[in-house]
C-alpha cells in the first residue's frame, strides 16, 4: 500500500541465530516499515519470540547466544561494537507476555523509564507519564491512586501500565511479545485498541500466537515456522492467498 | 572430567593456604604456647586483652560482609556461570562453607586462648573471615537467584544499565534475604566469640570440685545477641517467602 512507498525503519539481513549448538533462526531477511503494525505468527517454539529479542538485544542476556547477520535501524547496525545495548533498549521498547509492574508505585513505574533516559524535573515527568498513561488509555482509571502500588490494579491494567511504562522512554519501535497470552476476555479489545492508536506515532511489532488477532491488528505480517521465514507480506495477502502451503495449513488452523 | 580437575585443584589451594597459617604460625609460635600453658598467673590485664582482639574483629567482620556481598553480586550479576572465574570462586566457596563451625572454633580457641602475644591480628582475623565469607556469599547469591528474572528483563528492556538494574531492582527486591544470611553469618561469628571466652575463662580457673564456675557476663551477652539475630534471621527468610 502506499506506506511501502516509505523507507523502511528495520533491515534485517540473513540473520541466523543459535542458543550453543540449536539454530533457533535461520537465514531471516525482512523490512520493517515504520507507522505500521507488523505481526508475527507461528507456532510456539517457531522461533518469533528469539527473533523479537534479537531486535532489543536482550538476548545479550542469554548465555551462549551467538548470530550471525546484520539488523539495521535507520542504517545502523544493532550489534556494531560501539552500540550500547542499553541505547538500543530505549529505541526499541517492549511489552511483555506477562504484566511485570516494579515494586514502586504506579507513578513511579512510569517516571522510571524516564528517569533511565535522564530527565530529572519533576514538572517534566509530570507531563510525561500522564501523557503515556493517556497513550496507555490507563490515565482515566489510574489518576487518583498515582502513588499507590501497582498490585491494586487488575491484570489487564497493569499491562497497560506497561505499556505506559515502555512508552515513557520514547522509543521509536515498540514490541508486543505476546501481550494478550495472559489477559482476560475483556482485555484483549482494549489492548488491540490502544496498538491500533499508537500505529500513527509508533512503528510496532506483534508476536502473537493467536492467528485472528494478528489478522485483525496488523497491516504486515510473517509466518515463522521452525525459525524459517516462510513468508512475509501483506496480512491481507498472507491471510486470504498465502503463497506457501505450510501458512495455508497454518492460517486456516490445519496446522497448530 | 573438568569439573573434578577444579574441585582437585580448589581443595589444593585450600590445602596450601591452611599449611601456610599453620606454618607461620608454629614456626614462630610454638614457645609461646607452652609459655601460655606453663604460666598459672592470671592478670585481669590478659582477660581484658582477650576482650581487645575481639574487638579489633569488628571492622574485620564488617569487612568481610560486605566482601561478601559484593562477591556474590560480582559473581551473580558480572560474569556468567559457565566461566573460568565463576568456576573456580564458587567451587571454593562451597568447599570453604562445608567446613563445619567446630573447626572454626577450634581455630579461634587455639589461636585466641593459647597464642596471645601481641601481632596476631592476622591471624585472628583470618578465622573471622574464613568463618563468615563462605556462607555470607552463599545466602546472599542466593538471594539474588531468587529475584525475578522477568523484573531484570523488564528493566533491561526499558534500558536500564547493568547496575541501575542491581541497584533499583536487584538489591532492594534481594534485601530482606541478604540481610537474613548476613545475620546468620553473625550469629555464627558471635557463637564462636563466645567459645573462646569460656574456654579462657576456663584455662584460667580450672573449676575444683565444688567449686561454683561463674560464666562471665560477656559470654551471656554474646549468646543471647547470637540467639536474637538468629531468630531475626529466620523471621526474615519467612518474610522473604511471602512474596
Amino acid at each position: 500500500m502506499q506506506s511501502q512507498m516509505t523507507d523502511p525503519i528495520l533491515h534485517i539481513r540473513d540473520l541466523n541465530v543459535w542458543y550453543g549448538k540449536s539454530q533457533i533462526l535461520k537465514n531471516l531477511t525482512f523490512d520493517v516499515f515504520p507507522r505500521q503494525v507488523t505481526a508475527f505468527i507461528g507456532p510456539s517454539t517457531s522461533g518469533k519470540t528469539t527473533l523479537v529479542r534479537c531486535l532489543n538485544r536482550l538476548n545479550d542476556l542469554t548465555v551462549n547466544f551467538r548470530h550471525t547477520g546484520k539488523i539495521l535501524l535507520n542504517g545502523d547496525d544493532l550489534y556494531a561494537p560501539k552500540q550500547k545495548a542499553s541505547k538500543i533498549a530505549r529505541q526499541i521498547g517492549m511489552v511483555f507476555q506477562k504484566p511485570i509492574p516494579f515494586r514502586k508505585s504506579i507513578y513511579e513505574n512510569v517516571a522510571y523509564s524516564a528517569q533511565l533516559r535522564g530527565i530529572k524535573q519533576s514538572d517534566q515527568l509530570d507531563t510525561i507519564v500522564e501523557k503515556s498513561l493517556r497513550k496507555a488509555q490507563l490515565w482515566n482509571e489510574v489518576y487518583k491512586d498515582l502513588q499507590s502500588s501497582p498490585d491494586i490494579l487488575s491484570n489487564g491494567q497493569q499491562q497497560r501500565l506497561c505499556i505506559a511504562r515502555a512508552l515513557a522512554s520514547s522509543p521509536e519501535i515498540l514490541i508486543f511479545d505476546e501481550p494478550c497470552e495472559q489477559l482476560d476476555a475483556a482485555e484483549t479489545p482494549k489492548l488491540e485498541a490502544i496498538v491500533q492508536n499508537l500505529k500513527s506515532r509508533y512503528t510496532l511489532i506483534f508476536v502473537t500466537n493467536k492467528r485472528r488477532q494478528a489478522a485483525r491488528v496488523s497491516d504486515t505480517a510473517g509466518f515463522l515456522y521452525n525459525g524459517e521465514l516462510i513468508e512475509f507480506g501483506q496480512t491481507e495477502q498472507i491471510f486470504t492467498n498465502p503463497k506457501d502451503k505450510r501458512t495455508e495449513n497454518y492460517v486456516t488452523g490445519r496446522v497448530g | 572430567m573438568k569439573r573434578s580437575k577444579l574441585i582437585f585443584q580448589s581443595i589444593a589451594l585450600i590445602t596450601l593456604a591452611v599449611a601456610f597459617i599453620l606454618f607461620w604460625n608454629f614456626s614462630k609460635g610454638i614457645p609461646s604456647v607452652e609459655n601460655g600453658f606453663a604460666s598459672d598467673e592470671v592478670t585481669t590485664d590478659s582477660y581484658s586483652d582477650l576482650h581487645e582482639s575481639l574487638y579489633r574483629m569488628l571492622p574485620v567482620l564488617v569487612g568481610s560482609i560486605l566482601f561478601s556481598v559484593a562477591i556474590a553480586f560480582y559473581l551473580e550479576e558480572w560474569i556468567a556461570e559457565t566461566s573460568w572465574k565463576y568456576q573456580i570462586i564458587a567451587q571454593q566457596i562451597a568447599i570453604l562453607s562445608g567446613i563445619p563451625s567446630l573447626i572454626y572454633g577450634l581455630l579461634g580457641i587455639y589461636f585466641f586462648v593459647f597464642k596471645t602475644e601481641k601481632g596476631a591480628v592476622f591471624t585472628h582475623a583470618i578465622t573471622f573471615v574464613l568463618l563468615v565469607v563462605p556462607i555470607t556469599v552463599q545466602s546472599t547469591q542466593k538471594a539474588i537467584r531468587d529475584v525475578d528474572i522477568f523484573v531484570r528483563e523488564a528493566a533491561f528492556a526499558l534500558g536500564a544499565k547493568r547496575w541501575r538494574v542491581v541497584v533499583d531492582h536487584v538489591l532492594p527486591d534481594a534485601f530482606p534475604a541478604i540481610v537474613a544470611g548476613i545475620c546468620t553469618a553473625i550469629s555464627r561469628a558471635l557463637a564462636i566469640a563466645a567459645l573462646i571466652i569460656v574456654v579462657y575463662i576456663w584455662r584460667i580457673h580450672t573449676p575444683q570440685s565444688g567449686e561454683a564456675f561463674n560464666i562471665p557476663g560477656s559470654v551471656i551477652v554474646l549468646l543471647s545477641s547470637a540467639l536474637l539475630s538468629s531468630i531475626l534471621s529466620s523471621l526474615l527468610e519467612k518474610k522473604t517467602n511471602l512474596y
